[in-house]
């Protein structure tokens, strides 16, 4: 049996979606730049999550856990994204042109997110995690599962290569 | 420079919200996407290896269901079909399977059935069997479900909803067929495996990453998630001579239906038939919109196509796998459809019932 009665599960799932859902997809949408896919990774650490749902449910902090199933999605298509380029497909998905269209008039902050976006994939995460989700460098390689060090490289690298882009107030920013 | 091009956070996370202002979330179409893509993939579990090809049809899903406007399908003009009864279940319903004229209906969120009889005017049971039902089918003996939840195949009774038996797994469950002397069931981790129902003997007869299953009249049929099917023997597994095995793109679903085998991925316009005989593909049929699901009785082959959160059920030849006139609209996000004694059933996930149309 599941854990809770019927209702009380039906309930807590809705308060998770609630809570979580949008807040993932826009870490997502950060990283990855792809509204549709956001939004696809979202659900699959959403149907992850629910295949353990009674450690989902029972977890005090509920979004650390789907949030590292989303980071680690995000990862995998970034690193599948090569191979999807190379070998394309029968069923290709559509290019998701109207949330770009949406925010392109938002000028300075596109221009950061663009820049964060050229980045390599692991200095932007940690860019992303470090910038956005307000997690500590400590909090990032747990997340990770790499070393601080590496962490702070990372971000270190990449607000390097902000403030080649953006301009040296990227760097004083963080100083 | 202006302080908010100094601020990295602030400007991700503007662009972060104006991305969730602009494309609202449907959090029921959510979890009833979340749900369906556990169900129909309940392979998930098994590792981020399905990543390579598992997430197609979801991200299709999406491509058509929350991107897609409302009100988008053309209206149908064929003849002949209509919504005949209209059962409301509790919550959102997402499978149903039937058998004469009775239909049994899973929902979201829970594992609460409904039992509905044709003509009544509310369902005859509803009972919570503690599962998290990833594949229901019906036969003369019982009411089969695939519990993800416990990692059991449940045996139901189909008039009271009585637990009769149930077999414990080495895996979480995906989808099932259920036979007069086993049962076959794909298991996370494992691939498929055989329940022999009159020793309990359990036995894998294919291994792998296995997506979807179908029994066909020579063969037993094997989709991984590289898009590998396969045509073994439903007892021992052995490749059947003479079938080659052969590649799809992605990892849809399979279905066996009047000696042939159709393939198709949810929210792509193509549904491919393969020939039993020489597993080749012998017809690629163009849908009208985004395929959901296929199913057959004697009186017609049935394909469920949807746009958006509005869908068709548009009959097929079953000659030339043709779309015919003979169609239906439906709205409130058909998902599911299974023929029964009376006419096809369609879950309606959004709508709360379950119609019977024919």
């Amino acid at each position: 049996m599941e854990a809770g009665r019927p209702r009380d599960r039906d309930q807590e799932l809705t308060d998770l979606f609630l809570n979580h859902y949008d807040p993932l997809r826009r870490l997502a949408y950060v990283i990855l730049g792809d509204a549709s896919l956001a939004e696809e990774i979202t659900m699959e650490a959403f149907a992850k999550a629910l295949s353990k749902w009674r450690l989902v449910s029972r977890a005090d902090y509920p979004h650390a856990y789907l949030r590292q199933i989303v980071v680690n999605l995000c990862r995998s298509k970034i690193r599948r994204k090569t191979v999807e380029r190379k070998f394309g497909g029968l069923f290709e998905r559509e290019a998701d042109e109207a949330t770009h269209t949406d925010i392109e008039d938002h000028g300075v902050n596109l221009d950061v997110w663009n820049a964060v976006r050229r980045l390599p994939q692991r200095q932007r995460t940690c860019i992303v995690l470090r910038y956005l989700e307000d997690l500590s460098e400590p909090d990032i390689a747990a997340l990770l599962n790499v070393p601080v060090g590496t962490v702070k490289s990372q971000l270190s690298r990449g607000r390097k290569k902000l403030a080649g882009s953006l301009g040296r107030d990227v760097l004083e920013a963080e100083s | 420079m202006s302080d908010e091009r100094k601020d990295i956070g602030r400007a991700l996370k503007s662009i972060g919200d104006d991305y969730i202002e602009a494309r609202p979330a449907d959090i029921v179409a959510v979890r009833a996407g979340v749900d369906r893509y556990r169900r129909r993939r309940g392979r998930l579990a098994a590792g981020g290896a399905v990543l390579a090809t598992g997430t197609t049809a979801l991200l299709v899903y999406f491509a058509t269901t929350l991107g897609a406007p409302d009100g988008t399908l053309p209206p149908a003009d064929g003849p002949g079909l209509a919504i005949v009864e209209e059962h409301r279940v509790v919550g959102s319903p997402l499978q149903v399977a039937a058998k004469q004229d009775v239909a049994w209906v899973t929902r979201l969120a829970d594992g609460v059935i409904s039992r509905i009889e044709v003509g009544a005017s509310s369902p005859s049971w509803e009972r919570d069997v503690g599962t998290i039902p990833a594949d229901i089918q019906a036969t003369g003996d019982g009411l089969w479900i695939a519990d993800r939840a416990t990692n059991q195949i449940v045996q139901i009774d189909p008039e009271t909803g009585a637990r009769l038996q149930a077999w414990q797994l080495q895996g979480p469950p995906g989808r099932i067929t259920v036979g007069e002397k086993a049962i076959r069931t794909t298991v996370d981790g494992i691939g498929v495996v055989r329940i022999d129902r009159a020793t309990d003997e359990q036995r894998t007869i294919y291994e792998g990453s296995v997506i979807d299953i179908a029994m066909g009249q020579t063969a037993f049929w094997v989709m991984d998630e590289r898009g590998r099917i396969a045509a073994i023997d439903p007892d021992s597994g052995d490749p059947v001579d003479g079938l080659e095995r052969f590649t799809v793109i992605g990892d849809g679903e399979i279905t066996y239906l009047r000696e042939a085998l159709y393939y198709g991925i949810e929210g792509n316009r193509m549904l491919l038939r393969i020939d039993e005989a020489t597993a080749t593909v012998t017809d690629r049929i163009q849908l009208p919109e985004a395929y959901q699901d296929i199913d057959a009785d004697s009186n017609g082959l049935w394909v469920l196509v949807r746009d958006g959160r509005l869908g068709r059920l548009a009959e097929l030849d079953p000659a030339t796998g043709a779309v015919l006139d003979r169609s239906l609209d439906l709205v409130d996000d058909p998902v599911d459809i299974v023929t029964g004694e009376d006419g096809v059933w369609v879950a309606l996930a959004s709508g709360g019932k379950v119609v019977l149309v024919r």
